[in-house]
């Protein structure tokens, strides 16, 4: 500590006590707990093939709404950053409703919806697309929650890059779509990445938007996080330890693997950088 | 007050940032700490206002030890390197501010307050911007805002962190001068950083110079500058020739040439001459043998003064720098080519091993 | 160079499209679910007691929670900004795992902790405590939930804020207090006000880690959230989206306050 402010001990203390007994006693009781299962138990709950096809239904369903909303989010985020037009603050307003907006509140929403006899699912139901109670729901509704993350991460990137690098390109002949994929993309994919990620993540875990559109299904539209629901109505803590630890090793190695690639896509970009200037 | 600094160790992390400092500053002296930037005045300063525990050693205002006082006890005035003035306040909240966080029993009322705003707002010549927050002032402005803020409190000690680092210089030569008639107004003790060495000569009583975390010399600007007590000081402190030669047993020989220096060295060793621009001679004629024959090579006018670089005929590869007047660079009408002799009026000779430090 | 012409209207387009289908309609049938059987019935389903008690419970969760973790983001804020030592960036990731974590898991933690099989469920049988199915476990789920909001909204203010400010305040003869409510406060005040609401949209909100630890007893630990999904499933839809558009209102107010934040933030 280098610095001579008051106040330090206390508040770091207060921080690390209010930390310790809402977070870290938790997590660590959680650990133990799941230690104390043993294999067999551990394993006995996961070889389920229900789970399994959760488990597929949860990772594809969050990996398909996150390529969404990196496509859509980057849209948006070019947007309003590059243009001016009536209902912009709108836009940028209604951008944060998922973060604001209760998940059950999303989730009785959507449903409506997309119900068959919703607003949309009345279009879609004559051509033969089904949206509530099929993965197609869950994957809107998970789109839904992890709309902000990509606009949030890409906007301040987008808004920070150097004109006079686009105009250059411009003046060397390229055309806009061009400048677009050589020159901005690539500067931009680290933050694209970032939000698709924290999107991804969002969308393993939740739970309130998508229970009510995915009509939990057994082996169909039952996600991850509805599993572990329904083995705690049961009173099965250690089943649904087990497979709440199986959720959170996968989703922590990609996690890990997504910073990987990113800081390896960012430092890329900055060798890039460093040997264009 | 009096500073007295006993032993002064830093450490950040692992690294030793200031080493053994030992200081005195007298009451009402007005004392510069100069040094290359990463040499440690920040840090001695943040040390002596309190915002900076000491790894080891002690401080004492007057005989007071002050060293365990938090920076809010030493009633210091500590004037920021980039102002940090309270961006929400307004020019004369912000001046006020020492003197309204006061206890209440210890506090002025209101009215006095406003009366020593005002008196402060005409120090710095602020009068009329009272009512301006900070980002409607000028670098300058704010400056002497940060200035008033910390006079408000009747510091007993001033310090300030480069105070006119920020600032284009014509108004660093202005708040220079005002610095000085301030602080023969105030008579507060003061401490300012600077890694500017004009500046330093020409502001304070004192210069304290740093390098490394170690205090390499101390004295007044004119003993300073005429006086460097190594080479780090002699190029530090503005433009000083090198030349390269060895002791005989008569005195410094370069180029041929012997000269008598002011220092005694081991004889057989190599030494290096410094010179300053304006301590050479120039002229057409060979008049005495303690002249280095030079040609011309090129000549930069400055304003009144001349400055003429030369090649020496005997020496290997440096260059040598005159400075002349402007009248006298016309008396001797010299151009370019011309074949001349250098007179060294003064020399001043280091041993080559410590030129490597 | 970008900006085409014939770019622009289409990307604009593109865009509103993408958000009618996936906020503004959703927004939409809310508004208009609540009122689809009449004034009445929506005034009635918010005032009828099983409804008040929802609404009762979540607010007190909210003067609980929020409070408490405000005082949490301010101190962290001030612990992790304002002074430098090993493990500050390791804590500062630390504040977010919450984030990382499903709410259902977080729910299934503190019934490991509380439940009757738990740790300390038999201490808390012996001494008559009930913390799952009950009020104490809402308030502990959300309080994990929503732990980063307040804290994360304040670490970047306060960082680039730099302590300069501050230390000026303190060699003028300023305490901690003061300069923190003089110097530091005025600074941070909005982007505290956001992440005060957005933290009780949050908890107010919050429905899954409540979800596993309340009881599901109608009418005795429901909040509001537990109240819309039992009066969905029991296809009393008016009524659900009646309490859900109270919960959106709440929502709406949250990012109006993050535009005007934004807009001071801007201007100063
Ligand atoms: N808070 C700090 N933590 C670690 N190192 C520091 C800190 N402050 C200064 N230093 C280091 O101490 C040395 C001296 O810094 P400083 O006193 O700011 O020098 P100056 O003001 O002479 O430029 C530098 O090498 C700097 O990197
Ligand atoms: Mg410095």
């Amino acid at each position: 500590m280098s610095r001579t402010l008051p106040g330090f001990p206390f508040t770091f203390g207060f921080m690390m006590f209010y930390m310790s007994f809402i977070v870290f006693i938790p997590l660590i009781a959680l650990v133990w707990y799941t230690m104390g299962i043993g294999w067999e138990g551990f394993w006995n709950a996961i070889i389920d093939p229900r789970l399994f096809s959760a488990l597929r239904l949860s990772f594809t369903a969050s990996f398909i709404a996150a390529i969404v909303n990196g496509a859509f989010g980057l849209l948006i985020a070019w947007v309003l950053v590059r243009y001016d037009f009536f209902g912009k603050r709108l836009m940028d307003g209604l951008i944060d409703l998922p973060f604001a907006l209760p998940t059950a509140v999303a989730g009785i929403a959507l449903t409506s919806l997309y119900a068959e006899n919703g607003w949309i699912g009345s279009l879609l139901a004559p051509l033969g697309i089904e949206v509530a109670f099929t993965p197609v729901g869950v994957t809107i509704a998970l789109t839904f929650i992890g709309l902000p993350f990509v606009v949030r991460m890409v906007e301040p990137v987008l808004r920070s890059l150097d004109r006079e690098t686009e105009e250059a390109a411009g003046l060397l002949g390229a055309r806009p779509f061009t400048i677009f994929r050589t020159v901005m993309f690539p500067l931009l994919l680290p933050a694209i990445l970032a939000g698709m990620t924290l999107a991804f993540a969002r969308a393993l875990g939740e739970y309130g938007s998508v229970v009510f559109i995915a009509g939990n299904i057994p082996m169909q539209t039952e996600i991850v996080p509805l599993l572990i629901m329904n083995k705690l109505e049961q009173f099965d803590y250690a089943g649904a330890t087990a497979i709440a630890t199986v959720m959170l090793l996968l989703s922590f190695i990609l996690l890990f693997a997504a910073n990987i690639l990113q800081w390896w896509l960012s430092r890329k970009i900055g060798q890039k950088v460093a040997h264009s200037s | 007050m009096s500073i007295t600094i006993k032993d002064i160790n830093k450490v950040f992390g692992k690294t030793p940032v200031l080493k053994d400092i030992h200081l005195n500053v007298r009451q009402g002296e007005l004392l510069a700490l100069l040094g290359p930037s990463g040499s440690g005045k920040t840090t001695l300063l943040r040390i002596i206002a309190g915002l900076e525990h000491v790894t080891k050693g002690d401080i004492y205002f007057e005989d007071k030890n002050v060293t365990h006082e938090g920076a809010q006890d030493r009633s210091v005035g500590f004037v920021f390197q980039h102002y940090a003035l309270f961006p929400h306040m307004k020019v004369k909240d912000n001046i006020a501010y020492g003197l309204r966080v006061r206890k209440r029993k210890s506090r002025l009322p209101n009215v006095k307050i406003t009366e020593k705003v005002q008196e402060l707002l005409r120090l710095v010549k602020l009068e009329a911007f009272g009512d301006h927050y900070p980002n409607q002032l000028s670098g300058g402005q704010k400056q002497r805002v940060a200035l008033a803020r910390a006079l408000a409190i009747n510091p007993s000690v001033l310090l300030l962190d480069e105070p006119f680092g920020a600032l284009d210089a014509q108004v660093r030569k202005e708040l220079r001068k005002w610095l000085k008639t301030l602080h023969k107004q105030t008579g507060v003790t003061t401490l300012f950083v600077t890694h500017d060495q004009e500046e330093a000569l020409d502001v304070a009583d004192q210069v304290v110079v740093l390098k490394d975390g170690e205090i390499i010399q101390r004295g007044t600007p004119i003993n300073i500058y005429e006086s460097p007590n190594s080479p780090f000081m002699y190029r530090f402190l503005g433009n000083a020739n090198e030349l390269n030669g060895v002791v005989t047993k008569d005195g410094v020989s370069i180029d041929g040439l012997t000269f008598v220096s002011e220092w005694t060295h081991t004889i057989g060793a190599e030494i290096v001459g410094y010179i300053r621009p304006h301590e050479i001679s120039i002229s057409h004629t060979e008049s005495s043998e303690h002249q280095l024959a030079v040609t011309i090579s090129s000549i930069h006018h400055v304003g009144p003064v001349v400055f003429i670089e030369a090649k020496r005929k005997h020496g290997e590869k440096e260059n040598v720098e005159i400075e002349l007047s402007k009248s006298k660079f016309d008396e001797l009408s010299i151009r370019v080519g011309d074949h001349m002799y250098a007179r060294i009026d003064r020399l001043r000779t280091f041993e080559s091993e410590d030129y490597c430090i | 160079m970008t900006e085409s012409k014939v770019y622009k209207p289409i990307l604009i387009v593109a865009a509103f499209l993408f958000l009618t289908l996936f906020l503004v309609l959703p927004l939409l049938i809310i508004f208009i679910g609540a009122f689809s059987q009449g004034f009445y019935v929506f005034w009635y389903s918010i005032t009828e007691p099983a409804a008040r008690h929802a609404i009762f419970l979540t607010i007190i969760v909210l003067i609980i929670t929020v409070p408490l973790h405000t005082l949490f983001g301010l101190t962290a804020a001030w612990a992790l900004t304002k002074f430098r030592f090993r493990g500050r960036q390791f804590i500062i990731t630390l504040i977010e795992i919450p984030f990382a974590i499903s709410p259902v898991i977080a729910g299934l933690i503190f019934i490991i902790l509380y439940g009757v099989n738990g740790f300390f469920g038999e201490w808390l049988i012996d001494n008559d405590l009930q913390v799952i199915f009950a009020l104490p476990g809402i308030i502990l789920a959300t309080m994990f939930v929503t732990l980063p909001f307040i804290a994360r909204e304040l670490i970047p203010l306060m960082e680039a804020q730099g302590t300069d400010a501050e230390e000026a305040s303190i060699t003028l003869g300023a305490g901690g207090f003061r300069t923190f409510y003089h110097v530091t406060f005025p600074a941070i005040k909005w982007g505290l006000l956001y992440g005060v609401i957005l933290c009780s949209a949050r908890a107010i909100g919050e429905f899954g880690a409540v979800s596993v630890v309340s009881g599901r007893i109608r009418g005795a630990t429901n909040t509001m959230p537990l109240h819309v999904e039992i009066l969905y499933n029991e296809y009393q839809f008016a009524s659900a989206f009646s309490i859900a558009l109270l919960m959106s209102l709440f929502a709406i107010f949250t990012i109006i306050i993050k535009q005007i934040v934004e807009r001071k933030q801007h201007l100063r």
